[in-house]
């Protein structure tokens, strides 16, 4: 039977006043009736968090907490002795941080389990700080069949490890969304998977070497990949940034939506993609910068639709059937969003199942329009690009909701998100 | 060269269904579909989803922090709603947010607007 048990350091209403008190005295939970531990406040709390055996457990930060232990060890371990559903989540728009302030000999995992028992750990919200120590990297667990989600996640300060992020050699899926990782500057790879690992990488910003290791002595049949709508910072070495070429991947996927820059270029080394696969398409991307934009590994055709090349010293070498092309300056504004007169602006090739840009923001703008090259969508302002003086009958399929209920006493306070308002109901 | 840096710097915010606070009175019912993040009525004992302008709000309907990833929030058993008290809530769009303190009300989806329908506003 789950439990929901509460921590504060002030110990009020019967609350743990560690976490580690806590998950002492809870029981694992279920399928849909998972055990919960709420921090309630914004303390911190230096201590290790190991759930043993515990199952289907999550740690819901309530306030901005901080977990800042100064212990030479991975902060949070799990799994040791059987297969672990572990979630981190937050409550009430809550930033909590993991902010390791050990001095380690070698470098470690924030989030740790083992080689034999899978773990599926869901991180969302949480904010990854470490303070000292020599090399600090996100996670590591190569038990076959281990799940990692990030969500809204972020990865600040450091030191982060030289060698890679995230060490999930045999992990049945990666999936890494809304997240910054823009600071793990000094990681040369982002993500160690397994041969047959689906990978999902959407919204993020990431800076590395390359983004997608492949560790397995032959190739597996291969995973799925979705990398949409990311920006890339690559930098000016010798390297493929996202190399396709190890077994990975063999049934599919989309490259679309991303940017690959190379910010101190232009570049005559860094190669943004390398694939042997004709079933990986290359769609709607902005390449700036860089050596080679995309290589092909052996004999086949590679879709390369309506992607965006300038600046770069190379563009789609081999055999790529290319299309659409933009080869102008995208003209990306401060922020990275498209100026007005950007020739990325609906010269996309159309990608029904891409329905947002980086920012959430729905695609193609105006609806009915067409698809931006790039993670940005330009927000045209008049929603209707075509306004049609002719009264046309053709019903809304999904008509307009009408305002109107007057029997509730609330008042507008702030948007958080686009269409989402914080409101106070009296 | 435009800049990248830090450009996701800021987490996304919460998405609607979240309460905010402390002194927020929220309630538990059974779900029959009702949507997290807007305004649901109930029927037949259990909250559903708004049908009209018409129908009376029984409030916001919150996201269950307890459910797996995988579960979708509309198919929970139970739901917490807030009757008072500060919520995200999802929001018709608008061209132009309204003032803080700005009346709401309640669309025939359960989502909030700033227009009452009225021919020349509230």
């Amino acid at each position: 039977m789950a439990t929901h048990l509460v921590v504060n350091k002030s110990g009020d209403d019967g609350a743990y006043t560690t976490i580690a008190a806590a998950i002492a005295a809870t029981t694992s939970g279920g399928v849909g009736d998972w055990s919960t531990i709420t921090i309630d406040d914004d303390g911190m709390y230096d201590e290790l968090i190991d759930f043993g055996a515990l199952d289907y457990i999550k740690i819901i930060a309530a306030d901005n907490c901080i977990i800042a232990l100064t212990y030479a060890l991975s902060p949070v371990t799990m799994g040791s002795t059987a297969p672990a559903n572990i979630q981190f989540d937050v409550a009430n728009g809550a930033k909590p941080v993991l902010a390791p302030a050990a001095s380690q000999a070698e470098d470690l995992p924030l989030f740790a389990w083992g080689d034999t028992h899978a773990v599926d750990l869901l991180v969302n919200g949480w904010k990854f700080r470490p303070t000292a120590g020599t090399g600090w990297f996100i996670a590591e667990g190569k038990a076959p069949g281990s799940v990692l989600k990030l969500d809204s996640c972020e990865a600040s300060d450091g030191p982060w490890t030289t060698d890679k992020i995230l060490k999930l050699d045999k992990a049945v899926s990666l999936t890494v969304l809304d997240c910054n990782m823009e600071n793990v500057e000094t990681a040369e790879v982002f993500a160690q998977i397994g041969p047959e690992t689906i990978v999902d990488i959407q919204r993020s910003g990431i800076e590395a070497d390359t983004l997608l290791a492949i560790e397995g002595p032959t190739a597996g049949t291969g995973g799925e990949l979705s990398v949409i709508n990311n920006i890339f910072v690559l930098r000016d070495v010798d390297k493929v940034f996202l190399d396709l070429s190890d077994g990975v991947n063999a049934t599919g996927g989309l490259i679309a939506h991303n940017i690959f820059a190379c910010l101190d270029g232009p570049s005559t080394l860094v190669t943004a993609i390398k694939t042997p696969y004709n079933n990986v398409d290359v769609n709607n991307n902005i390449f700036m910068g860089l050596g080679t934009v995309g290589t092909i590994d052996g004999a086949v055709t590679v879709t390369a639709n309506n992607n965006c090349v300038y600046d770069c010293n190379a563009g789609f070498v081999g055999n790529w059937a290319e299309a659409g092309t933009v080869t102008m300056d995208p003209k990306l504004g401060d922020d990275g969003d498209l100026e007005p007169d950007s020739p990325c602006i609906d010269a996309g090739v159309d990608i029904p199942t891409v329905t947002v840009d980086i920012l959430g923001r729905p695609r193609p703008s105006p609806e009915g329009g067409k698809w931006d090259i790039g993670p940005w969508e330009f927000q045209h302002d008049d929603p209707d690009p075509d306004p049609d003086p002719d009264p046309d009958p053709d019903p809304d399929p999904e008509p307009e909701p009408e305002p109107g209920n007057e029997m509730i006493n609330a008042t507008f306070v702030r948007e958080v998100a686009e269409n989402v308002w914080l409101i106070l109901v009296k | 060269m435009a800049r990248f840096d830090n450009i996701t710097t800021e987490i996304p915010p919460e998405g609607a269904g979240e309460a905010y606070g402390s002194t927020n009175i929220i309630l538990t019912a059974e779900n029959d579909g009702a949507k997290v993040g807007r305004f649901a009525k109930f029927s037949n004992g259990k909250l559903v989803p708004m049908e009209s302008a018409d129908d009376t709000p029984a409030g916001v309907v919150l996201r269950d922090l307890t459910l797996p990833v995988d579960t979708d929030p509309d198919d929970a058993p139970l739901v917490d709603y807030l009757v008072k008290g500060l919520a995200t809530v999802e929001a018709d769009p608008v061209e132009g947010l309204p003032e803080i303190g700005a009346r709401l009300y309640v669309t025939a989806d359960g989502r909030v607007s700033d227009a009452s329908g009225d021919e020349g506003g509230d």
